[in-house]
């Protein structure tokens, strides 16, 4: 096996690789969904209300004008376009990177970034209208220290955050978060392959690298030679003094757009991590970054010399256009990034959307406290349906619990059914 | 295989085990008879799911190999989180006190068990996982004659651990001697110095090094292996639990104690129990050892004695003998 096919055996390229189009299908998928189940969930709303009113018949003039006047057709509901949701999601993924840093010490950054994963895996298949993206956040975030091996009590975690959340709101949508992650917690980040090509280049640069295997002619000489003799990165970037400057320089900016841009756009979904580290090392200095990746694939026109033939057909050849395309468009994407500060066209934009979440939350999902007990009934209500055998005792189960779920939440604790319904939608992807 | 999600869709059935962190049941899917073992965490209300179980999950989502145990599915209800594992007969040294002489193994399951032992640490370390915690306890043996590796509970987690969450403390026979003197940038071959261990308590059935404190497991392996200097390992005298008045064992012979093993398998151990970590063979390279090479071979022989065997169980048990599971 090569180091690729243990990418492709990961979690990440099976279950969170995507292409443009699937990706973009997927989302427009859970906001449909999500727009529909809102709509229904109001319509429901409405109606409780009215059979409220109408058997309330004492004052019935007085009821109806402020029941109508109040009320929203539910069609006329503006639910949030897939758009909206991206807008919203990035707004908090920002946000979870800039909490990292009131922690003393900051909570470092991979488990900043692979917080940030979590919560954007949740929003392929769940809605901001289902669950707001501020009750998911935090959850994200501390089950992110639990996975990257960074210790930290609830308690501790939950008296740094900011807002009134308490440790119980936390961690309540925990199990709905790991579910939604299908249980895959391991996510492969930039960060160490970018140290090993940092490495690398320094070997190179002391004059002590390794021949690459296509040019076992190449003395550690030659490739020192090559390297220094690199012209600058254009403007703006600093003109370096020194060859050990300019590398920790350019390894600086290539973290510093892992940490944001690499997170913040789709990236992660499109790309492999040795791609987007390339992507975001040709941007911080792409001279450099283009001498490494041709010390690793062959120089341009270096086999028209040594073979006298063109390039095409050459495997070498096509493997490195192909690479050089590909890590072309993944640094388009990271650069297409702004951060939300230095835009107040989209911070306007998204207190707008802000406002419009406020109208179209799903009701029936509101209580996320109660998340708690979901997977318990939602596990025996399927429990109860899954049993089949005894379709007497189920039908009866599904009564028992739907009448307890009435009593405990009153009008909000609804949701136990949808769970079930994701979860044997999740299973049915699995067996796929 | 993810049919099967509900806890009542499995049948409870005897208690298998403690685990790191959790508590082990034999179990039986309703629906397709299939033996699992459902591995049962209680959720600790103050922090949530615990690490340890979020790591092994992680991990065990990863890592699909036919010498790793596979995690089927996980459960949630209100206080508790079932993880559900292919079924294993037996680890390994419940096998080694029902099936050797006196704990000893033959030759052929010797060298299936450790190559399918070499394979699952292969597979790991090449996917950047250490075990960390591997003892016979560890290995999980099925009626297939297979050896797997399980109770990830322990790798890649901070430090090495003195005890378990339950308080019973870790093993120490198995542990590295770089760790006993307390190096902190150990890796991959603290597992294979693990499997050497192990390989050679196959053959005796007996722990090759049971000490009982840090010390005395030093004084174990320097008695047999030879105490270290700054010349046989340098950078030695840095590390923290160095001693300089550590007694001086002249370095023994390990066939002697280990009558039974061949020159090929004597050459392995050697290379495995190497006491500096940079000099022991890697997972990937003892797979390739010449002691591997008539595997195949040994193998054949090995049905027909597991068949023989099987006919002498079912002759034991009458008709009371379940059909095996097929998994």
């Amino acid at each position: 096996m090569i180091e690729d096919d243990f990418y492709r055996a990961s979690s990440q390229f099976r279950l969170w690789s995507f292409t443009e189009a699937s990706l973009h299908s997927l989302r427009s998928e859970t906001n449909a969904t999500a727009s529909d189940r809102v709509r229904a969930a109001l319509r429901r709303a409405r109606e409780a209300r009215q059979s409220t009113a109408s058997s309330a018949a004492g004052t019935p003039s007085a009821e109806d004008t402020t029941t109508a006047g109040g009320d929203q057709q539910p069609h006329n509901i503006e639910c949030l376009t897939a758009e909206e949701e991206q807008q919203l999601i990035r707004y908090y993924c920002e946000q979870i990177i800039e909490l990292g840093e009131r922690y003393k010490p900051p909570l470092p950054t991979i488990v900043r970034a692979t917080a940030i994963q979590y919560f954007r895996r949740f929003y392929l298949t769940n809605s901001p209208m289902a669950y707001h993206p501020k009750t998911i956040m935090p959850c994200a975030l501390f089950l992110a220290t639990k996975t990257d091996n960074y210790y930290l009590s609830l308690r501790q975690f939950a008296e740094t955050f900011p807002g009134d959340a308490t440790a119980d709101d936390i961690i309540a949508p925990e199990f709905l978060v790991m579910q939604s992650l299908r249980f895959t917690f391991d996510v492969r980040h930039p960060f160490r392959g970018l140290e090993g090509g940092v490495m690398e280049l320094q070997a190179i640069a002391q004059g002590i690298a390794h021949p690459a295997p296509h040019a076992p002619q190449q003395t550690p000489d030659d490739l020192r030679r090559d390297l220094l003799a690199l012209p600058s990165p254009p403007p703006p970037a600093v003109q370096s003094s020194s060859i050990t400057d300019r590398l920790a320089r350019a390894h600086h900016n290539t973290r510093e757009t892992l940490k944001a841009a690499a997170q913040i756009t789709d990236a992660y979904f499109l790309y492999t991590p040795a791609q987007i580290w390339l992507a975001a090392f040709l941007i911080a200095d792409r001279p450099m970054a283009e001498f490494y990746l041709s010390s690793k694939l062959g120089m341009p026109g270096q086999e028209e010399e040594e073979q006298g033939g063109g390039g095409a057909g050459n495997p070498l050849y096509e493997l490195r256009t192909k690479m050089f395309a590909t890590v072309n468009k993944c640094a388009d994407l990271l650069q297409s990034y702004t951060p939300l500060a230095s835009d107040p066209e989209q911070k306007k934009n998204l207190r707008a959307i802000g406002k419009k979440l406020y109208h179209c939350q799903n009701p029936e999902k509101a209580n996320i406290s109660g998340q708690k007990r979901i997977p318990a009934a939602a596990a025996a209500a399927a429990a109860a349906v899954s049993s089949g055998g005894d379709p007497g005792t189920s039908e009866s189960e599904i009564e028992r619990l739907a009448k307890k779920r009435k009593l405990e939440g009153s009008k909000k604790d609804l949701f136990g059914g949808d769970l079930v319904m994701q979860r044997t939608k999740e299973n049915q992807a699995d067996e796929q | 295989m993810d049919k099967a999600q509900q806890p009542s869709s499995f049948q409870q059935l005897e208690k298998l085990g403690e685990g790191t962190y959790a508590t082990v049941f034999k179990g039986r899917n309703r629906q397709t008879g299939e033996l699992v073992a459902l591995k049962e965490i209680h959720l600790d209300s103050e922090e949530g799911t615990p690490s340890t179980a979020i790591r092994e999950i992680s991990l065990m989502k990863e890592l699909k190999h036919e010498s790793i145990v596979s995690l089927y599915d996980v459960i949630h209800t209100e206080n508790k989180l079932m993880l559900v594992f292919e079924y294993m007969d037996k680890d390994l040294k419940k096998y080694m006190d029902t099936r050797g002489d006196r704990g000893q193994l033959d030759q052929a399951t010797i060298k299936s068990f450790m190559h399918q032992l070499m394979k699952g640490i292969a597979f790991c370390h090449e996917n950047r996982v250490l075990h960390r915690d591997l003892k016979p306890q560890n290995l999980l043996i099925n009626k297939k004659g297979q050896l797997k590796l399980g109770d990830f509970g322990l790798a890649r987690a901070f430090g090495i651990p003195v005890n378990t969450f339950s308080n019973e403390v870790v093993t120490l026979w198995y542990r590295a001697p770089d760790v006993l003197l307390g190096s902190r940038t150990y890796n991959t071959s603290i597992d294979i110095w693990s499997a050497g261990c192990i390989m050679a308590e196959l053959y005796t059935g007996r722990p090759l090094f049971p000490g009982t404190t840090n010390e005395d497991q030093l004084q174990k392996i320097f008695r047999l292996m030879g105490t270290p200097s700054e010349r046989s390992w340098p950078g030695i005298s840095q590390l923290p639990e160095y001693k300089h008045n550590f007694h001086v064992y002249a370095t023994q012979d390990l066939g002697l104690i280990l009558p039974q093993i061949d020159p090929l398998g004597l050459d392995l151990l050697n290379r495995m129990l190497q006491l500096r970590p940079e000099m022991r063979i890697s997972a990937h390279d003892a797979l390739q050892h010449p002691w591997f090479h008539d595997l195949p071979q040994m193998q054949a022989q090995l049905q027909q004695q597991q068949q023989q065997q099987q006919q002498q169980m079912a002759g034991a048990y009458g008709g009371m003998v379940a059909p095996q599971q097929a998994y």
